[in-house]
Formats: structure tokens, sequence, C-alpha cells
């Protein structure tokens, strides 16, 4: 029975990414920018340059995955559970509310849905945990460090 | 001044209380990390870099360099007691240690190992001052192709010792560069790549992009690790080794000291190469090499030699030519560009207290860690089993407020989610984080050197191939950048990877 060759895809989407990716820079760098001379290089010269050598390496790249084709390499997504995506969105909340709510509840509310994340729906643990790390934090940046941290509408803490 | 007359006011200034508590407080932190998984000393440095904004340059440098040495005697612990590498500067203790360690000889490999470190620390920094001066007077003969080929060789002798594909490495390298250039081109004030916006034309700054990769990205990528090892099993008595022990591992640690010291120096070296090299060695002197791997004492003592000089002797580069010959060098770069300060071959002459207060802290904080963590041994293996819900989500809190500090602004925490982002999904596609971030923190140096020297030239690039130093440079560049097409270099390399 013949075996079935694939090429590595995750090294095909990445070089195909950062292929696309260097383009965009070589475009960028002449459309916006001035490259100079050699002589006398200008702004755009080294983003151009190396974006031009991103997309040789990325061909390169590109090739290598195709001509070494064997058995089928995939990102493995197995053990996670999503968790980094839901950091992941977790951090954005954050920057997006940290103005907003200020910090002491951000790092609150973040610290709650992080213990929630990892160990289950056991509230009790969740908010202790979050209000003594909240707290904590606050005493060392606010009080200790002196760091500006916002308020957030609310306007305490 | 004399060398002696340095030598003291180095002392002068490290032994002042600030100083002394900021070294500390580095090699506790240090250790901490050390004895961590999942962050390491270039997450903990870039952490703490917005707390080093308060303190003097002088005392800033001292507690980063605190943490880098004391990673390595943290590492080594949870190495030797659990197999499980803190830092992969100990993963070659592993080997031995924790065989030891299961022949209930744990304490004479801890030991050993902090003695070990202890010497070769000690031992490197002697000749970090005796190689300091005569380094400064050849970095004063650097003119722009010099440092140009510097650089160059620096980055390649990092992506060529990087783990997994050279190519992805240098690609990594490249992109670091390209990042670099991002924000207000310093020769003719043009905005590059901001789009309009007012938070990108300053640049993409240096501790939100290292806080995310080896701070956010390392945490994501530990979710997926488990911690192995069974510390309760382990017997702690007898930490002092026996005469024997001794005799087997003196000469192993000078071994693993000079090797260490040399590797340091040279650009992509420091203590990973050390103490995996110093352990090959080793195995090769010994009369009976069959035994390594199965708890010899000699396979603990030249690579923690070797990883502790090898983590000294990459001070010398930074402080005397100003370029950082790995990650960890390139935090502490930033850190100093950061506070104003340019290290090169002026910095001895312009900045005594920095350069020798730096150099003489290094050896305070072996002393501190040779008294401070034989005894609390105990204690960090406690640390060790802080739950990771806890310990995960506190180091991001960390890395959020401690990002927002630098400039009191909110577009730093995307700018640090999206590069953790970008390291986590680096490490999924085997791309080496290391030689970005060295690109990144390198990357105005080499297009300042490479325009300066075009124009000096007229554009013409035989410039970085018709001077000596630049020559040579560029030609051991080139080498390793073309070695695919050499196979008995190929297989050389395949042997270094770790």
């Amino acid at each position: 029975m013949r075996n079935r060759l694939e090429i590595n895809r995750k090294d095909a989407l990445s070089a195909l990414f950062l292929l696309a990716f260097s383009i965009f820079i070589c475009f960028t760098s002449l459309s916006t920018l001035s490259y100079g001379h050699f002589h006398l290089p200008g702004p755009a010269f080294l983003p151009f340059w190396s974006g031009v050598l991103m997309g040789a390496m990325s061909l390169g790249l590109l090739v290598k995955s195709i001509m070494q084709a064997k058995e089928a390499v995939q990102i493995s997504f197995r053990g996670w559970s999503g968790k980094p995506l839901y950091i992941l969105l977790a951090l954005i909340a954050y920057g997006l509310l940290f103005g907003i709510i200020g910090s002491f509840f951000c790092n609150l509310f973040f610290m709650i849905g992080m213990i929630l994340l990892f160990k289950g729906k056991r509230w009790f643990l969740a908010i202790g945990g979050g209000l003594v790390t909240a707290l904590g934090f606050h005493l060392v940046f606010s009080f200790w460090l002196n760091v500006p941290l916002p308020r957030g509408i609310l306007g305490i803490f | 001044m004399s060398l002696t007359e340095s030598i003291i006011y180095g002392f002068g200034v490290a032994l002042t209380p600030a100083n002394l508590f900021l070294c500390f407080m580095g090699a506790i932190a240090g250790t901490l990390v050390g004895v961590l998984p999942g962050l390491g000393p270039v997450g903990a440095m870039s952490i703490l870099l917005p707390v080093t904004f308060a303190i003097s340059p002088t005392g800033a440098l001292i507690m980063l360099a605190g943490i880098y040495y004391g990673s390595n005697y943290g590492g080594s612990i949870t190495s030797i007691l659990l197999n499980v590498p803190g830092e992969a500067t100990t993963i070659a203790t592993c080997l031995d240690g924790y065989a030891m360690a299961k022949k209930g000889r744990a304490g004479p490999a801890l030991g050993i190992s902090a003695f070990g470190s202890f010497i070769a620390g000690t031992l490197a920094i002697c000749g970090t001052i005796l190689f300091a001066f005569p380094l400064t007077s050849f970095a004063l003969k650097f003119g722009p192709p010099e440092y140009f080929g510097l650089i160059c060789m620096g980055l390649v002798i990092l992506t060529y010792l990087s783990r997994g594909s050279m190519l992805k490495a240098l690609i990594m390298a490249v992109l670091g560069i390209f990042v670099s250039t991002i924000g207000m081109d310093s020769m003719t004030g043009v905005s590059r790549f901001s789009f309009g916006n007012i938070n990108l034309r300053e640049g993409v700054g240096l501790v939100p992009i290292a806080m995310g990769m080896f701070g956010l990205g390392e945490i994501l990528t530990s979710l997926q690790e488990e911690r192995k090892g069974d510390v309760s099993k382990t017997k702690l008595a007898h930490l002092f080794p026996s005469i024997q022990d001794w005799k087997d591992s003196k000469w192993p640690i000078l071994r693993g000291t000079i090797l260490g010291f040399f590797l340091g120096i040279l650009p992509g070296g420091g203590a990973l190469i050390s103490s995996f090299a110093s352990y090959a060695i080793e195995k090769r002197f010994s009369t009976h090499p069959e035994k390594f791997g199965t708890g010899v004492i000699e396979g603990v003592a030249g690579p923690e030699a070797a990883n502790n000089s090898g983590a000294q002797a990459a001070f010398i580069p930074l402080l005397t030519l100003g370029i950082p010959t790995n990650v960890v060098t390139a935090i502490l770069l930033g850190a100093l560009l950061i506070h104003g300060i340019t290290p090169g071959p002026l910095l001895i002459k312009e900045k005594p207290d920095l350069f020798w207060g730096v150099v003489t802290s290094m050896y305070i904080g072996n002393v501190m860690l040779l008294i401070l963590n034989l005894p609390l041994i105990p204690l960090w293996v406690r640390i060790l089993h802080v739950p990771k819900f806890i310990l995960f989500p506190v180091i991001m809190l960390f890395c959020l407020i401690g990002v927002y500090s630098v400039n009191n602004n909110v577009f730093d925490i995307f700018v640090m989610i999206f590069f953790g982002m970008l390291g986590y999904l680096a490490k999924k596609l085997d791309f080496e984080p290391a030689p970005f971030i060295l690109a990144v923190v390198l990357g105005p140096m080499f297009e300042e050197n490479l325009r300066q020297s075009l124009i000096y030239s007229r554009g013409d690039f035989s410039i970085f191939f018709t001077r000596p130093i630049s020559l040579l440079f560029m030609l051991i560049a080139v080498l390793l950048v073309i070695y695919p097409f050499i196979p008995w270099m190929k297989t050389k390399r395949k042997s270094l990877k770790i």
C-alpha cells in the first residue's frame, strides 16, 4: 500500500503568511517612505530589504515544507482545552476595561475569571483569591511604588 | 585609577545599603524564577524592568544581573531534586544530578552545584576584570563597519545555535530587525509604519515586546506542560560534599569555568552552550565515561561551573563593546538604554561606578547565593508546590500592570498581548523567539551602522570586506549562513543541538 505524503502544513502555512507579510512590508516601504540610494540610504532602505530577505526565506521555508513532504504534521491542540484562547480574551477585556472600571476591579475580575477557568466553579475560592490578589497588587503598585493606576469611573481605589 | 583601586571603588559602590539590597533582591528573585518552571530569567527581568525605573542605573543593572546568575543557582535545585530544569541552562545538570538524587545523594549534588557555581563565578569575575581593559582598547578601533559586522555575526551565531530550524531562526531575526524600524527614523525624523497611530510613532517598546514574548508567551505555553518528579522521595541530608567528591570535582569545576568563560564571551554563547559543552568534555576526559548519566558528581560539577562562568562572562561584551551576545544581555542593554546609558568602550571611563559596581556586585551576589541557597533549599522546593491557578494569573497581572506602569499607557498592554500571542504561536510553530528579541534590541544599532557605513563608503558594500576586523566578523557570519551547503558543518550543528 502506498503511504500518503503530505506537506508540513504548519511550516507551509507559516511560510505563506510570512510571504504575504513580507510583500506588505516591501510595498508599504516603497509606497510611503523614501528608499534613497545605496550611497545615501533613506528611511525605507532597511525595512524594504528586511522584507525582501524575509520573503526569500519564507519562500525557502515553503519549498522546504513541500520538498520534505512526509507524514502530515498538524498543529496540536491536544491537552490545552482552549485555555490560551480564553486567557487571550480575558487579557483583551482587561485592556479594554482598565481605564473604565479602574485597576482594582480589573485585577479582581481577572483573578476571579482565571481561578474559575483553572479550577472550575469554585466561587468562594475565586472571590477570596481575587480579593486578596487585587488588594495585594493595589498595595504594592499604588502605595509602595506610587504607580498612578487608573481609578475608573467609580473613582474608588 | 589602577586595577586595584578600581576594584576597591567597585566594592564601595556595590556595598552601599541600597545596592546591597538590590543585589540581594535580584539574587533571590533569580533563584525563584530558576526554581519555577514556566518563567525564565528573561521573563522575570522584563517584568521587573519597570520597577528599575525608580532606581539608579547602577542599582537597576545590579538587580537585573542578580536575576540572571541567581536563576542558574535556582534552576539547578529543581534539576537535581525533580529532574525538572527550571532553566534551559541546567538541563545538563539533570542528567547526573537527578540520578544522584535517586541514589540518595541529592545533598552532595546540590552542595557541589552551589560551591562549583560559586568558585566558577569568582574566577569568572576575575577574568572579567582582567579582560575588560584589553577588550575596551580593542573596541576603540571599531567604526560603523566593524560594529555592523559584529552585530551580523552575533545574530547569525545565535540563529545557528538555536534549537530547531536555522531558517526559521533567521526569519525571526529579520522580523525582529523589521519591528525595530517601526517608529521615527533616527536619521531623518520620518515616521515609519505608524499608520497615523501616535503611540507607534515612538516605536514599539522593548518592555511590552519582552514581557509579551517571554512573560505571557511562556505562561501560555506552560499551560500544556505538566510538572513531573516527586520531591518527597528525595533525601536532603548531608549537603556538604565529601573529600572524595571534592577530589572528583576539582578539575571538572576548573575546566567548566575556563570553558564557560570563553564561550560566554562569544556572541550566541553564554550559560546554555557552556553547560552542554562542559558535560561533553567531562565525559570525554573521564576514566569512566560509561558511568555518566548514572549519577557521577563530575557530571554535575562541570556543567554547573560552566553555566555560571558563562553567565558572568556574557557581561564582558555587553559592558565593553555595547553588544549583547544573548537574549538576557539584550534585555540588560535595553534596560541601560532606557536609563539613558549607552554601554561601550567608553563606559569604564565615563561611568566607572556602573561598570565596577556591577562587576563587584556579581561577586557579592554569588556569596549571598552560596550562604542563602543551601539552607533555603527546602523552602524553594515548597514554592514549587504553589498551584498553577494562583501562580500563572499573578504573573500575568504583574505583566499587565508592569507594562502599563512604564508609560502609563493602555496601548502598551495591547502591544504586550499581541507579542504574547506571537510568542505563543512562534513556539507552537517551532520558531525560536530568542533571535527575534535580540534583533529588536540590536536593530537600531544595526541600521545606524549600516547606513553610516554606506554613506561613508558612498554606497560601496566592499567596506564590510576590506577592513580586517569587519572582514573577520562577516566571514564568520557568511560561513554560518551557508552551512547547509557544507555537509560536515551540518553534522557538527546537529551535535550542538539541545
